[in-house]
């Protein structure tokens, strides 16, 4: 698709109709320039994606009514150029107007919804901005949603998007790139940050990154993700993505870069850390001591969440010994009859949940809830009645499952989710034992994961001091030094074997 | 902003922490069942030697450190006493670390298996313990020092409660023991003290008590990875005096109070939790303890992955080029640190088992440092004059 543009509009056409393989949705339009007093010109756009009102009113009505002042009638010999700019300059009504000269150009604009003119006799084209489909409305952020704070989320129009930073961000630093990835999609990626905040070298280090991928396609964001991350087979999210515009905004002020991907709703964070996937974005919006209050909750579900199923597994089978001779009792009375072992009914019901969690996902949200609450309630109590599991394993699995669905960061919840289950396992082979390894086993791993140089379990480890105002204690705003939480690492790890980038 | 992390160099925070961390782990587990058995109620005189000791030993590290900044002790061992020789005392002072790991197993190894998996075969914990601290140690010194980083949390609660709890309960080690096992832990008490200890074993038993305080020993590993060598006499000092207190602190004071072999029982977390628990289920702070102890004891052994991969950083100097990724030496040192652990297990008393282990970590920890700062000294009075 290099070839250059052809000076003959029946040259031009033919060859667009037979890249395109004659698509419906492929228009094309022939017309004379100039009330019929200039050379025979046509212009292509694809249908659906250019808005009709702009052809109509500012680009076809001028070209085809309206004279060009200076030279009418036939195109005399001279510059190509000058001619194209002639014609942008007192004709067309738009903002945007681009002379290409290749059909790559021209492809490339079209899909994006551009209208390319072509002029009989002329060598070039003009690539005209027309973009414009349906898309989404601005809607509620469903997978982030909050109490207080701002209502809209992103949707899938990339320049809608970046809009919504830049209302919040409205700042001369405030950059935005932007780069077409996928050999086939030429999905545009955008790449917003704020220049004198973020690290130059983590910058250019995403910005090689993004260049050098090769790939056919980029569906969403999370295709880019994969990409991002050092440890490509990392189930804790090392990129965070976020579909509200507000936390992105307030991730420009710290310092990180935020991606946007067209036809994506959800925007890419990074550099991230596991502390700040379990903030959540209310948490700025309340008073300081409630949202410290949030935090600590949101701790203790992740805590009861993660530990609970294993310490019944370790306290029922392994080590009966250490708990309090009452609570031992109860414990046994409750899973008696039960012929499974404490490890079996834990799966089970782990299991259960997954699938409820899994199905309401996939049905109509009508519908969901329903099938969720008759999942959760009809198939547990019967299952208890029917002797499989014990009711004391009702309560640990509704507890581990709401503490775990606490955690804001849904990808982090996941990882989590997925994590616990080594905790479980190994409570059952060795008790307090196994538990105590499991979780010593992933702060080994976490401590050795890195995000674009910055440590994962910071500021915990390393110790961050100056970090902890903003970490499970939220500071009041007065007190919130916005250069002490910027993400700004001096030297990012090129090493993924060692830490990821 | 906070601490600038760059790829391996640790600050010099980070550097005496790893240092406290690993040697009050170290301490914690291995003084209670060497050093004290073998001194008795006067034990506790046994840090404040570590400490004057770990001060020289540490004081000479430092000098050496910023005398070779950006070198371990296994690079200029040979520029200080020629390549033959300087090599053999590297390679001593690397197994020594190396060797540190199958001892301090052994100690973890019996508790576990005493307290919480009876009927676990010991050879099984000791895998999964050295499987982890392998793990540990082959993610380097960076990620090894934020995991103590973090660890390091529940240590001070833990202590504090080890202090406080002597105070405000009338306890004795007698109540700190399930009741069905006092008079069995009565008779066991009498019989390990009457079982004599052959000279030698006390004298090796000793010196592998000290060397679990001494900064020096990582020190001499870990100087190359500190941001700023002029800072290798705030971390020897520190990294030698923290631990102590801390050790001091924990185990030191049950023994002064206590006395041994009584204090024993009280320096055994695992012991004194589960027959509180039992005993005692509506002291609410004794059941914070139970949970705040099992996490410190297991860090303990976490930080055996310090000491291994110092060794595995001593050897990688000495024996393989500088591309070698740490985790090859580790898991390459792994058999035969299993192989220690399952003898140890497998013999009974001295010379047996446990001796290699304490005689790499006498000689290589103790002598050969201090052989090389001598004539490391004597050759600069030399130039001079």
């Amino acid at each position: 698709m290099g070839q250059a543009v052809f000076d003959s509009l029946d040259a031009n056409f033919a060859f667009l109709e037979e890249a395109l393989g004659h698509s419906f949705d492929a228009k094309f339009r022939r017309f004379v320039l100039s009330r019929s007093k200039g050379p025979p010109a046509g212009i292509m756009f694809i249908d659906g994606l250019t808005n009709e009102e702009i052809l109509h009113r500012d680009i076809l009505r001028p070209l085809m009514l309206d004279e060009l002042p200076l030279r009418a009638g036939p195109l005399p010999e001279e510059p190509i150029a000058e001619i194209a700019a002639e014609i942008a300059a007192h004709l067309l009504l738009v903002a945007e107007v681009e002379i290409v000269t290749t059909f790559n150009a021209i492809l490339d604009g079209v899909f994006s919804g551009d209208t390319v003119l072509f002029v009989d006799g002329v060598a070039t084209a003009l690539l005209i901005n027309t973009k414009g489909w349906a898309s989404r409305s601005i809607e509620n952020p469903d997978s982030e949603s909050d109490i207080r704070g701002p209502r809209d989320a992103f949707n899938e129009d990339l320049l809608t998007n970046v809009t919504r930073l830049r209302r919040r961000v409205k700042d001369a630093a405030f950059h935005c790139e932007t780069l077409a990835i996928g050999a086939r999609t030429r999905t545009q990626v955008a790449l917003v940050f704020l220049k004198d905040r973020v690290n130059p070298k983590v910058l250019q280090q995403v910005q090689d990154i993004l260049k050098n991928i090769d790939i056919d396609g980029v569906i969403d964001s999370g295709y880019l993700q994969e990409f991002l991350q050092g440890r490509r087979w990392s189930i804790f999210p090392l990129v965070q993505s976020t579909e509200r515009p507000d936390r992105a905004s307030a991730a420009l002020l710290e310092g990180r870069i935020v991606i946007i991907v067209d036809n994506s709703p959800f925007a890419l964070v990074l550099p991230a850390v596991l502390a700040s996937m379990f903030q959540a974005a209310g948490d700025y919006y309340h008073p300081s001591p409630i949202g410290t209050f949030l935090r600590i909750i949101r701790v203790i579900g992740w805590m009861l969440g993660m530990f609970l199923p294993g310490l019944y597994v370790a306290l029922s089978s392994v080590n009966p010994e250490v708990m309090p001779p009452a609570l031992a009792i109860a414990l046994a009375a409750s899973r008696e009859g039960v012929p499974y072992p404490a490890i079996f009914e834990v799966l089970v019901m782990d299991i259960a949940i997954e699938l409820l969690a899994e199905a309401s996902t996939r049905l109509p949200s009508l519908i969901g809830g329903a099938a969720t609450l008759v999942g959760g309630l009809i198939i547990g109590s019967a299952a208890v009645e029917a002797n499989i599991i014990s009711s004391t394993m009702i309560i640990v699995v509704a507890i581990t499952a709401i503490g775990l669905f606490t955690i804001p960061s849904y990808e982090l919840g996941l990882a989590w989710r997925i994590a616990k289950y080594l905790i479980t396992i190994s409570a059952a082979f060795f008790g307090i034992f196994g538990i105590a390894n499991a979780f010593i086993l992933l702060v080994i791993y976490l401590s050795s994961l890195q995000s674009f140089g910055q440590p994962y379990l910071s500021p915990v480890g390393p110790y961050r001091p100056g970090d902890y105002e903003d970490f499970i204690l939220r500071a009041p705003w007065w007190k919130l030094n916005p250069t002490s939480r910027t993400f700004d690492t001096e030297q990012p790890h090129e090493d993924s074997d060692k830490g990821g980038r | 902003m906070g601490m600038d992390v760059k790829p391996l160099r640790i600050s010099t925070g980070q550097t005496i922490l790893l240092l406290s961390m690993a040697n009050m782990g170290a301490a914690q587990l291995y003084i209670p069942s060497l050093s004290y058995e073998a001194l008795g109620r006067s034990g506790w005189l046994l840090p404040l030697a570590a400490i004057a000791i770990a001060a020289l030993g540490g004081k000479a590290f430092a000098r050496l450190g910023r005398q070779y900044p950006g070198r371990s002790y296994f690079d200029y061992s040979t520029a200080i006493v020629g390549m033959p020789a300087g090599r053999l005392a590297a390679l001593f002072m690397a197994v020594a670390m190396v060797a540190f790991v199958p001892a301090v197993t052994k100690v973890f190894t019996a508790l576990v298996s005493a307290e919480l998996l009876p009927r676990t075969p010991p050879a099984i914990i000791s895998v999964i313990v050295l499987l982890i601290s392998a793990f540990a140690a082959q993610h380097g010194v960076e990620a090894l020092t934020r995991l103590t980083q973090i660890f390091s949390l529940a240590v001070l609660p833990m202590i504090i409660l080890l202090m406080i709890m002597p105070l405000l309960l009338p306890l004795e080690p007698g109540h700190l023991i399930p009741v069905s096992l006092v008079e069995d832990w009565r008779v066991s008490a009498s019989a390990t003290s009457s079982v004599p200890i052959m000279p030698f074993q006390t004298w090796i038993a000793l010196a592998a008590g000290l060397m679990s305080f001494p900064g020096f020993t990582l020190m001499a590993v870990l100087a190359p990875f500190l941001d700023e060598p002029r800072n290798t006499g705030k971390v020897a000092f520190w990294g030698t005096l923290l631990p102590a207190i801390l050790v001091i602190l924990s185990v030191v004071y049950p023994v002064m109070i206590f006395g041994w072999p009584e204090a024993a029982t009280y320096a055994r977390p695992f012991w004194e939790v589960l027959s509180v628990v039992q005993l005692a289920p509506s002291i609410p702070i004794q059941r914070l303890a139970y949970f705040l102890t099992i996490a410190t004891r297991f860090v303990s052994y976490i930080t055996l992955a310090a000491y291994w991969f110092a060794g595995a950083a001593g050897l990688k100097a000495i024996l393989l080029p500088k591309a070698t990724p740490y985790s090859k030496i580790v898991w390459g040192t792994a058999p035969l640190i299993l192989a220690v652990v399952i003898l140890q297990q497998s013999t009974v008393g001295f010379p047996a088992g446990i001796a290699f282990s304490h005689i790499g970590l006498a000689v290589g920890g103790l002598l050969i440092p201090a052989t090389l700062l001598w004539i490391a000294m004597v050759r600069r009075k030399g130039r001079r004059s």
